[in-house]
C-alpha cells in the first residue's frame, strides 16, 4: 500500500495526474492512502479559505475521494502513537534547512511540520504501507525506523507525482 | 469511451455505455464447479455483464480473481505491519527495575515536553 505525504496528496484535484493515478490504484484495488496527520494539513490548508468558492470545491472534492474509497485514511492509533513517542525522543527537529520552504519557517513551526511528520511516518510504519514522498525529513526518519527493524523497514519512495 | 477511462476487472469503463455480448474467453485450465449464486447477486451480474461485453459467468470469475488478489494484498501489508510492530517492541529492552514510578509532576512535566524541544 501506498501512502501519499502532503506534497503529492495535495496535488490530487479534479482533472489532475494525480487524480488520474488515484482513480488507476484504486480501480486496481490497491488504492493510495494518506494519514490522518496528512488529512489534517490538507484540510488545515482548506479551512484557511473556507468560503472561498474554489476551495471549498476541492475541500467537498477531497472529501468524496475518501467517501468512495479512492483514498484511503490511515488512522493515528495508539501502536503509532508508541512509534512516534520514540522517534520523538530519539531525535530533536532537525537544525539544518531542508529546503528553501524550510528555510523560511520559524523555530516553532519547524517544530510543528517535524511532529506532523513523524506522526505520518509512524502511522505509516504500522499499517505496513511505504510512504511515498520527497521530503528530506522523511529520509531522516526512514533511517531511525530501519534501527527499529534492522535496516528492513523500507518505508519510504519518491513521490509518484 | 475513450482510451483513458479506468480498467476495472481488465474492462475499461465509461460510464453506463452498453457494449454488445461478446463470447465469454475459454478457460483451458478451468476446473468445473457448480455454485449457488444469490438471485439477487446473480441478476447485479447479468446486468453489469451486459454493460462490458460478457457473461455472468465469467464477470463472477473475474470478481473471485479481483476479490482474491486484494485479500491477498491486505494480508501482506497486515503480514508487514505486525513484523514491523514486533520488531520495534523488540527493541525494547526488560528492565527489573522494581515498581517504584517517577512522581505526578515528573509524569506531566515529561508528557508536556513532547512539543518543546528544551
Amino acid at each position: 500500500m501506498i501512502a501519499l505525504d502532503t506534497t503529492p496528496a495535495a496535488k490530487i484535484a479534479p482533472n489532475s495526474l494525480g487524480y488520474q493515478r488515484a482513480v488507476e490504484a484504486h480501480a486496481a484495488g490497491d488504492p493510495y492512502a494518506i494519514t490522518s496527520a496528512v488529512l489534517t494539513e490538507l484540510l488545515f490548508g482548506m479551512e484557511r479559505k473556507r468560503g472561498d468558492a474554489g476551495w471549498d470545491n476541492q475541500r467537498q472534492f477531497l472529501h468524496s475521494l475518501i467517501d468512495a474509497g479512492v483514498l484511503t485514511v490511515l488512522p493515528f492509533d495508539d501502536r503509532a502513537a508508541a512509534v512516534a513517542a520514540r522517534l520523538r525522543a530519539i531525535r530533536r527537529v532537525p537544525s539544518g534547512n531542508t529546503s528553501a520552504k524550510a528555510a523560511q519557517r520559524s523555530k516553532a513551526d519547524s517544530r510543528v511540520a517535524w511532529v506532523m511528520d513523524l506522526h505520518t511516518a509512524a502511522t505509516v510504519f504500522v499499517s505496513g504501507a511505504i510512504l511515498a514522498s520527497d521530503d528530506a525529513h522523511h529520509a531522516t526518519i526512514a533511517s531511525d525506523l530501519d534501527s527499529f527493524t534492522g535496516g528492513e523497514a523500507h518505508t519510504v519512495v519518491s513521490a509518484p507525482f | 469511451m475513450r482510451a483513458d477511462d479506468p480498467l476495472v476487472l481488465g474492462f475499461q469503463v465509461a460510464g453506463s455505455t452498453a457494449v454488445p455480448r461478446q463470447r465469454a474467453p475459454r478457460r483451458l485450465d478451468a476446473v468445473k464447479r457448480q455454485v449457488s449464486v444469490p438471485a439477487e447477486v446473480w441478476q447485479r451480474l447479468e446486468a453489469v455483464a451486459s454493460q462490458l461485453g460478457t457473461t455472468p459467468n465469467d464477470l463472477l470469475v473475474r470478481f473471485a480473481n479481483s476479490g482474491m488478489a486484494q485479500a491477498e494484498r491486505l494480508g501482506k501489508t497486515r503480514q508487514v505491519a505486525e513484523a514491523r510492530w514486533a520488531a520495534f517492541n523488540a527493541a525494547e529492552s526488560p528492565r527489573d527495575g522494581g515498581s517504584s514510578v517517577p512522581s505526578i509532576d515528573e509524569l506531566v512535566a515529561a508528557a508536556e515536553a513532547y512539543g518543546s524541544d528544551e
